[in-house]
């Protein structure tokens, strides 16, 4: 069922089915060989050494083309109060890391305002004064600001310096922020390293397991979020590894446009898998 | 070559030195200036040198050579000239003030000439800033200093991630009414314009106190800090009562005698309740509770607390006879608190109480009635007694539950046929409502059950006789109510 919903999005014929089948399970077994002759290491290890290679190729963009770590704020008094959220609740969503309270209380910690001079004390503590602040403080960037009906996605470059507002649309009812990101992004992960054939993929740990696939879509490696009219399939993507929001991927299903897909930035769709 | 041994080397290359490559982390080095002070009066009067004070100043400033293992810095160099030129190092630490003031400042200096403050301390005493940093007292001015700073110490370089074993030590200190904080925060940092950037990397959780040394382990570190991270410690949970307390002890330490004997009402609270009766019968059923208490917070009478409760005179009648009743208490108490960083209550305290009541019951009975007067009359009969109190403060408010066991002792001649015991409990309610540069006001709401025996020695002779004696009066009594404050 799943495999035929990719296979539609690929405007492959029906005809093709049992040979991709076919294929699948070939490639899917090559695979499985070459991973056995790698160091066999417990996930969690792969896991820490992927979070090493992300955070350096994060640090090397000075924008990237995908929210890695979004805070929420709404306005509060003469600044913004940076609403607490769980990583966990993040995750079933998206593979947006988040701040979490306890973030928060070091960066109002570090940031304080001195207490011995109660009169000279701003009713704000400095981290929370403006939308650039909180970023630089929490070290986000992207900002989704609900302090009116209609919401607003910020984006900021890597000095903290430009803001660019990405979307202003009116927000949800549940206060659900993750889950309304990721309903206008209109994609599940990204590719944040290529080696050979194999895509290494951000995606929402909080989603399904290790039974599952991806399809990479045309044209998405330098856009944030894709118009669902854009949304376009380019190969099909096996399984190789995860850990936690982390996954490396084989192309087993390829069209001519594939090879433009497999690029850092592309984006991904994620299906269940057999 | 499989990708997956690629990824995962050079993974390890980045965890071990891309973060430290990436962060810009301030400098730990830190110079102490002393300006505006006029250095002959100073070393004239004291004959400390500089130096020598500086130096063991420094110490206390110094990679976790200070309180419960504070101080951040990695190399402390004094400077005695004033005006702040020629500091090279990223932190500078200026002592400055007056005859009457000594103030203390940490600056960050971003850049030359744009100096933003993290820390300050000042103290208002005639002593010189050099007995101040040379003596006992200069290590708690530098725990004032470093726990208030984005960060009160940097972990140790021998740290290392899953290591399991490490944690930080600190020297131990046996600081009154004081606890090693129970958690602290472990992250990296990176200064931003004017902003300090904190990453959460892990915790540590205090084990023990044991003779010199207080230890912390580590209870949680994240996998990606490398060994290039200086990895800073600060303590995040409140620590306003700590400061507090280190800020009166420093206060008494520094004060001369005849200091202490003019500060003695520096710092004080004085108050005013009244209190409606909530379940009495007889001459309780309306008599009110009125109140006037206050406490020294400040010089060599800090701890002690003055009380004075007063139950106007009440009266009833009915057609047996008419019951008059009228009761005061004076009391001079000294407490003794201990204040932790506790979930449930902020402070305990244990306040012995000496006192002198007054109280006088009649009761004379109708010309109808068949029943005889009788009367209990205690003149300044002494009373002892033991409080014990139990308080949380958070910043909206302070509650306070206390109860407290007295009894009195016969030993004035017009006392002496008399014994009193009294059990109270209570529940105090303080919510500052003004502030105005030193003065709060407060409300005061309360709660309190009351309930005293007096009884009456009876003489063999009255014992023998068949006549109806009244030999124990039982009073009990409930209050409601509420009252100002005023603290200073």
């Amino acid at each position: 069922m799943v495999i035929s919903i990719c296979l539609s999005r690929l405007k492959i014929q029906q005809v093709v089915l049992t040979s991709a089948v076919f294929m699948l399970s070939v490639m899917s077994t090559l695979a499985e060989a070459e991973v056995a002759k790698g160091p066999k290491r417990p996930a969690a290890e792969w896991g820490a050494a992927w979070e090493g290679l992300y955070a350096s190729n994060i640090a090397g963009e000075t924008s990237p083309s995908f929210l890695s770590r979004v805070g929420v704020v709404k306005k509060s008094g003469a600044g913004f109060q940076v609403l607490p959220l769980e990583q966990n609740d993040a995750d079933q969503h998206s593979f947006m890391a988040v701040p979490e309270e306890r973030e928060l209380n070091l960066a109002r910690f570090a940031n304080k305002v001195f207490q011995q001079n109660p009169e000279n004390k701003p009713t704000t503590n400095p981290c929370e004064v403006s939308h650039q602040a909180i970023a630089i403080c929490l070290g986000l960037d992207a900002l989704l600001d609900v302090s009116n009906p209609k919401w607003k996605l910020l984006k900021f470059n890597k000095q903290k310096k430009s803001v660019e507002i990405l979307l202003e649309a009116p927000g949800a009812s549940d206060e659900d922020y993750f889950k309304w990101i990721h309903s206008q992004l209109n994609y599940d992960g990204v590719v944040i390293d290529v080696e050979g054939d194999y895509l290494l993929v951000l995606l929402p740990p909080g989603r399904a397991g290790d039974e599952i696939q991806a399809l990479t879509l045309k044209d998405s490696a330098d856009k944030i979020f894709l118009p669902p009219s854009t949304v376009k399939g380019t190969s099909l993507l096996q399984l190789i590894q995860r850990s936690g929001r982390f996954a490396v991927f084989l192309p087993v299903i390829t069209s001519a446009e594939a090879a433009k897909s497999f690029v850092k930035g592309s984006k991904l769709i994620i299906e269940k898998g057999k | 070559m499989n990708f997956l041994y690629k990824i995962f080397y050079s993974s390890i290359l980045v965890f071990t030195f891309c973060p430290a490559a990436l962060a810009v982390t301030p400098g730990l080095d830190l110079t102490i200036e002393m300006t505006d002070f006029p250095r002959q009066e100073i070393i004239k009067k004291k004959k400390i040198r500089f130096k020598k004070a500086c130096a063991k100043f420094g110490t206390y400033l110094s990679n976790n050579r200070g309180l419960w293992g504070s101080g951040p810095f990695k190399k402390v160099t004094c400077k005695s000239s004033a005006s702040g030129k020629g500091v090279k190092t990223p932190w500078l630490l200026k002592v400055s003030g007056d005859s009457s003031v000594k103030v203390f400042e940490i600056f960050y200096r971003e850049k030359a000439g744009k100096d933003s403050l993290q820390a300050r301390y000042s103290l208002q005493t005639e002593v010189g800033p050099l007995v101040l940093m040379g003596k006992e007292n200069s290590k708690l001015i530098a725990f004032y200093l470093t726990s208030s700073l984005p960060f009160r110490s940097v972990l140790p370089p021998d740290l290392k991630p899953g290591s399991g074993q490490a944690g930080l030590k600190g020297r131990s200190v046996s600081l009154k009414n004081m606890n090693p904080p129970s958690t602290l925060e472990v992250f990296s940092i990176d200064r931003v314009g004017d902003l300090w950037r904190a990453d959460s990397k892990g915790r540590l959780t205090f084990k023990e106190e044991n003779g010199k040394t207080a230890e912390w382990v580590l209870s949680e570190l994240k996998q990606n800090s490398g060994d290039g991270d200086v990895l800073f410690v600060a303590q995040i949970e409140n620590n306003a009562e700590t400061l507090q307390a280190v800020d009166r002890m420093i206060r008494n330490s520094s004060e001369t005698f005849f200091e202490k004997f003019l500060n003695f009402g520096r710092s004080a609270y004085v108050g005013g309740r009244y209190g409606v009766p909530l379940k009495g019968q007889g001459v309780m059923k309306n008599a009110p509770l009125i109140g006037l208490f206050g406490e020294f917070r400040s010089g060599f009478l800090s701890g002690l607390r003055l009380n004075y409760d007063l139950i106007p005179k009440q009266q009833v009648s009915d057609s047996n006879g008419s019951t008059s009743f009228t009761w005061s208490r004076l009391q001079l108490a000294y407490s003794f608190s201990k204040i932790f960083s506790g979930k449930i209550i902020n402070s305990f305290d244990v306040t012995p109480r000496l006192g002198v009541a007054n109280l006088n019951y009649e009761y004379a009975p109708s010309a109808t009635s068949d029943t005889t007067a009788y009367s209990f009359k205690l003149n300044r009969a002494p009373t002892v007694g033991l409080e014990v109190g139990a308080e949380k403060a958070t910043n909206l408010f302070r509650v306070r539950a206390w109860s407290f066991g007295s009894f009195s002792v016969g030993v004035l001649p017009l006392d002496k046929n008399y014994t009193t015991t009294s059990l109270r409990v209570g529940l105090d309610l303080y919510r500052e409502f003004i502030s105005f540069r030193m003065i709060k006001l407060a409300v005061l709401g309360f709660t309190a059950f009351e309930s005293t025996k007096i009884e009456k020695k009876l003489t063999d002779e009255q014992k023998a006789s068949d006549a109806t004696l009244v030999s124990q009066l039982q009073l009990n009594s409930s209050f409601l109510g509420g009252g100002l404050t005023l603290t200073w």
